[in-house]
């Protein structure tokens, strides 16, 4: 049973390499992804600070569709909303997501 | 749609409150713990030799219960998916993390929540593993700065199964149907090595 | 293991799955363990020397105040009150140390400290154990926990046999 036991583990070991190995490409395309949301976020910003608020919500947007999990890109939609100040503006606003208030983020358990 | 699920993300309630549910939900899982009898290595160390089934039994059945729920509440808009808290997937750091693991784990027979709960209820073994514990924090605390650079590598965010499979990250119907499938085809396993193991006697 | 009045192990998974399921709406994160210790021993180094503020991964349990004041912590406290209260309901309370008949407690001692020893470091790299990754990741449809699973159980099948002799006859 002792050889039965192990070869088991051996497959559920190898099944585990085998995901690993599957999605690691994953690893580059996020990875990607998340240099070009940095990349439109600094561009959103510099637009921002030359008061081309088309341009910064344009940058802005993209920085958002690239990589949802960035907070930084939904705080830069808040800030142009703010300044551009305009009511009209306020239908273009996203929400952001509410700022997670409990203090073990992504520690886990 | 308004999503009034997780209640906490959403800002229904402040941190106090939050703190305070999670002092009852943590009465409530070590009751289970407890009631199921994990709280003693001696049904949970036998997992590993396919003598005592019961650790697969009660996580799959949580597993697919709680999934099922969670796939329900998408679907009909109760909740909101991406506010969902689950770990990041970190590749190689879980394959190598997750190895020993499981090699501490078969080695003592506890894992963190159930030594908790067997400490409440007498398990002399199960305090010595949470002293082992808090060693084991200590010294990864010092060996953090020289292992922080694979320990952090391989990131895929919250990578959930639908994504893995080329679908919309959020598809949860693809995560469901695959997790059922995975679930399910365990314990079915598991079952069958634990008739084997019962047939091979005692060895 | 059909003994005293332990739930029908189905029935208790389905209930855990509910339990589950009510943490993840009320506090949008499920239950936890790995992370409590993970403070608490934060914690203790802290008030015996603050210099492990500065460390890289102890330093974050510990930059906003008190390392314990955290939802993952507090609910670990619960664990210990629910079991004791079930124990003691049930008159499963009792000082023991679970070992088979005749095995050296000094190897069940040091097996037990060393597997929380190397499991509790794997916890930090797994960011999470039994209960965070496989049953919570998993319901969730992280792949990351189904790694960790496979990985774990994978790894401790294929040693158990080093250990089989603590548990023989053990019930």
């Amino acid at each position: 049973m002792n050889k039965i036991t192990s070869i088991v583990g051996l497959v559920l070991i190898t099944a585990a390499g085998i995901i690993v190995a599957l999605t690691s490409n994953y690893a580059d395309i996020i990875k990607g992804k998340k240099e070009l949301c940095k990349s439109y976020i600094t561009k959103a910003q510099s637009a921002l600070d030359n008061k081309n608020y088309g341009d910064a919500q344009k940058f802005a947007k993209e920085a958002i569709k690239a990589d949802p999990e960035n907070r930084a890109a939904y705080d830069l939609i808040a800030e142009i909303t703010k300044a551009t100040v305009a009511p009209a503006s306020a239908t273009e606003k996203k929400e952001a997501p509410k700022p997670k208030k409990k203090i073990s983020i992504d520690l886990g358990c | 749609m308004d999503f009034i699920f997780p209640l906490f993300t959403t800002g229904m309630f402040d941190n106090s409150v939050n703190l305070f549910m999670g002092l009852l939900i943590g009465v409530m899982f070590g009751f289970i713990l407890e009631r199921a009898g994990f709280a003693t290595s001696a049904h949970i160390a036998p997992i590993f030799y396919f003598r005592n089934v019961m650790v697969a039994k009660v996580m799959v059945s949580a597993i697919v219960t709680t999934s099922t729920l969670i796939m329900l509440g998408v679907l009909f808009g109760y909740i909101d998916y991406s506010k969902l808290f689950f770990p990041n997937t970190y590749l190689l750091p879980y394959l190598i993390g997750g190895a020993i693991f499981g090699i501490g784990m078969v080695m003592s027979g506890w894992c963190p929540g159930t030594a908790v709960a067997g400490v409440a209820t007498g398990k002399i073994d199960a305090l010595i593993f949470i002293l082992g514990a808090m060693a084991g924090m200590y010294f990864y605390f010092g060996i953090y700065d020289s292992i922080a650079d694979f320990v952090n590598s391989t990131n895929l965010g919250k990578f959930t199964i639908a994504q893995a499979l080329g679908f919309e990250k959020d598809n949860v119907k693809v995560s469901y149907l695959v997790t059922l499938i995975a679930s399910f085809g365990l314990l079915f396993f598991m079952l069958i090595m634990h008739k084997v193991a019962k047939n091979k006697g005692d060895e | 293991m059909k003994d005293n009045n332990y739930l029908n192990p189905y029935v208790a998974g389905v209930i855990l799955g509910i339990a589950l399921f009510v943490t993840f709406l009320i506090a949008g994160q499920g239950m936890g363990a790995s992370g409590a210790i993970a403070r608490s021993t934060a914690q203790i180094a802290y008030n015996i020397d603050p210099e492990i503020a500065k460390n890289a991964y102890a330093g974050k349990y510990l930059h906003s105040g008190n390392a314990l004041i955290n939802w993952t912590v507090i609910e670990v406290l619960g664990i210990f009150i629910g079991g004791l209260i079930s124990a003691l309901l049930a008159g499963r309370f009792k000082l023991e140390l679970t070992r088979a008949n005749g095995y050296p407690v000094i190897k069940r001692v040091a097996f037990a400290f060393l597997g929380g020893f190397i499991l509790a470091a794997a916890t930090r790299i797994t960011r999470g154990c039994t209960s965070g990754q496989a049953l919570d990741g998993a319901s969730a449809f992280s792949v990351g926990s189904w790694i960790f699973m496979l990985a774990a159980f994978g790894a401790g099948f294929f040693v158990a046999f080093l250990f089989k002799k603590q548990w023989k006859g053990v019930e």
